[in-house]
């Protein structure tokens, strides 16, 4: 009999979503649909205020990742000012953004996935949890607290609080990085990265108990849209945004940031709050394209440091063309 | 009364008394562990990520705490009997507001956590905006395709952004954006063993 599933609220996510299933009479999925029910107004909100507003006051769209808004609207107003801002502001700018992406990483991984992955995807739920984590695999919990901590630390230095840190401003950042900050940051790196170097080995052999999900999980052809520097190489801060198919052909070789509005669209669903990005060239809903870790990975061609490259390498053996599924 | 703009009193416990707080610790022998929650309505997780800031103190607080609701673990649905929760966001829709009402009648200690809950911040600089003039920049004046506002399962929004108090009592308001981590632990210690907590000196808005 054709019936609804409905998951609410969607836990382990920022803000607020829920997720109808539409199950056809023979018990197979017709439809699904993620609703994002939350919706503040930022681009309504921001008219009449400062432009330097700009970038502190977008760093409250989210608590995660502050300082992907602080850079992105401090690039913004840099353009306003038509000015190149100091080499060292673009380098800090960069450190801070890296920082930014361990601490998001790790958050995502240790506290928010990895319970489902090793206390079992059908275990109790009120264990199944970091919470549950701490209790039954203390080291890797331990572990993922340290490695956020070293990413939230770095972003403390640098821009003086862990979250909304209002140092990256238009024109540069607001303070240089002191000799002793510098030193602090350089001596944390050896235990944060060590706690990657266990936890990569250890999450590669957890793929071989769900074949199932792997397979099947968010696996389907898609456009993947990420930053590229000249070279084709990973960026993160900087460079051209580049559209690959499912195959990893390159769609668009490099389109600078201020012409997005040529390339990418948006269009409304009824029941979401969330609008659909879209690449214009081939319409809606052909044009979707993923953006994030998976299409970072997929749109690189090269990645510029070794331990990196190597497992990017690997990484890219999981599938023929693009990396499909969102599992990985 | 939501339509009206007039600034509502927040509601006190009692004109110029200060009250003792209810201690959440359970009496008795062999008590059971404080039963604690976090819920974020309309907010960016900001208080959220900065209670998880408290890094390796988070294993202490776990230890001392049970945590029956959070966004961070998998529970659908905000139980009974809660002594604590750190409640972040303003009430923004029609479904936050439902939610406030629910959590606060649930709820022995409600904290207005962060900025919004306290006094609206950033989510209430819509207020200077009609709510149809919001939603038209978003949907309408911004939309390639399909121009429209959304008005299926999404929660409609209220006219204007409100704090936590606005609408229910709060116990004890929690300023920052975010608080940070050490003002956090103290008052769970403190809430915890029975003290009271005095932040007046601790924190402050837009810090």
């Amino acid at each position: 009999m054709a019936r609804q599933i409905t998951i609410d609220p969607v836990t382990r996510i920022e803000g607020h979503a829920r997720i109808t299933i539409q199950l056809d009479d023979a018990g197979e999925v017709q439809d699904a649909k993620f609703h994002i029910t939350q919706f503040r107004g930022f681009e309504k909100l921001c008219e009449g205020r400062p432009f330097h507003e700009m970038p502190s006051l977008m760093a409250r769209i989210c608590g995660i990742c502050p300082v992907s808004h602080l850079v992105a609207s401090a690039k913004a107003c840099d353009a306003l000012m038509a000015v190149q801002i100091p080499k060292t502001a673009a380098s800090l700018r960069r450190v801070i953004n890296l920082a930014q992406l361990v601490q998001s990483h790790a958050l995502s991984f240790f506290y928010l996935s990895a319970p489902d992955l090793l206390l079992g995807l059908d275990s109790d739920p009120a264990s199944r949890n970091v919470f549950g984590l701490m209790q039954t695999h203390p080291d890797i919990a331990r572990d993922g607290i340290r490695l956020r901590q070293f990413g939230q630390q770095v972003i403390e230095l640098l821009g003086g609080k862990r979250i909304h840190p209002a140092w990256v401003v238009p024109g540069g950042v607001s303070e240089p990085l002191s000799a002793e900050k510098r030193e602090a940051i350089v001596g944390m790196i050896p235990d944060a990265l060590a706690i990657v170097e266990r936890a990569l080995p250890a999450f590669k052999r957890v793929f071989d108990r769900f074949p199932a999900e792997t397979g099947t999980f968010g696996r389907f052809p898609s456009l993947f849209m990420a930053l590229v520097d000249e070279e084709g190489g990973l960026e993160h801060y900087d460079g051209l945004l580049r559209i690959v198919d499912a195959e990893g052909g390159v769609v668009e070789p490099g389109i600078h940031a201020d012409e997005y509005q040529e390339y990418i669209g948006e269009t409304v669903e009824p029941w979401s709050y969330l609008k659909s990005a879209y690449y214009k060239r081939r319409g809606y809903p052909d044009g979707l394209y993923r953006v994030g870790p998976l299409a970072r990975l997929n749109v690189a061609t090269m990645v510029g440091t070794p331990k990196a490259a190597r497992e990017w390498s690997e990484f890219r053996q999981l599938d023929p063309g693009a990396v499909l599924s969102s599992f990985h | 009364m939501i339509d009206d703009l007039t600034p509502q009193p927040p509601l006190r416990r009692g004109e110029g008394e200060v009250l003792p707080l209810p201690s959440p610790l359970p009496e008795g022998e062999g008590a059971r562990k404080v039963r604690a929650a976090t819920v974020w309505l309309d907010g960016c997780s900001g208080c959220h990520m900065s209670f998880l800031d408290l890094d390796e103190r988070l294993i202490e607080i776990a230890q001392q705490v049970e945590m029956v609701y959070t966004p961070l673990i998998d529970l659908k649905v905000y139980p009974d009997d809660v002594d604590v929760a750190l409640i972040e966001g303003a009430v923004s829709s029609e479904e936050d507001l439902e939610k406030i009402h629910r959590i606060r009648r649930k709820t022995k200690i409600l904290i207005a956590f962060g900025d919004c809950a306290v006094t609206g911040n950033v989510p209430s600089m819509r207020n200077a905006f009609s709510v149809e003039d919001v939603y038209k920049r978003a949907y309408v004046e911004t939309a390639t395709l399909n121009p429209m506002v959304p008005d299926r399962v999404v929660p409609k929004l209220l006219p204007v952004v409100r704090p936590i108090h606005a609408y229910v009592p709060v116990d004890i308001y929690l300023q920052g954006c975010p608080p940070p981590a050490d003002v956090i632990y103290t008052l769970l210690t403190d809430l915890v063993a029975g003290r009271t907590p005095d932040l007046t000196s601790a924190t402050r808005f837009g810090r």
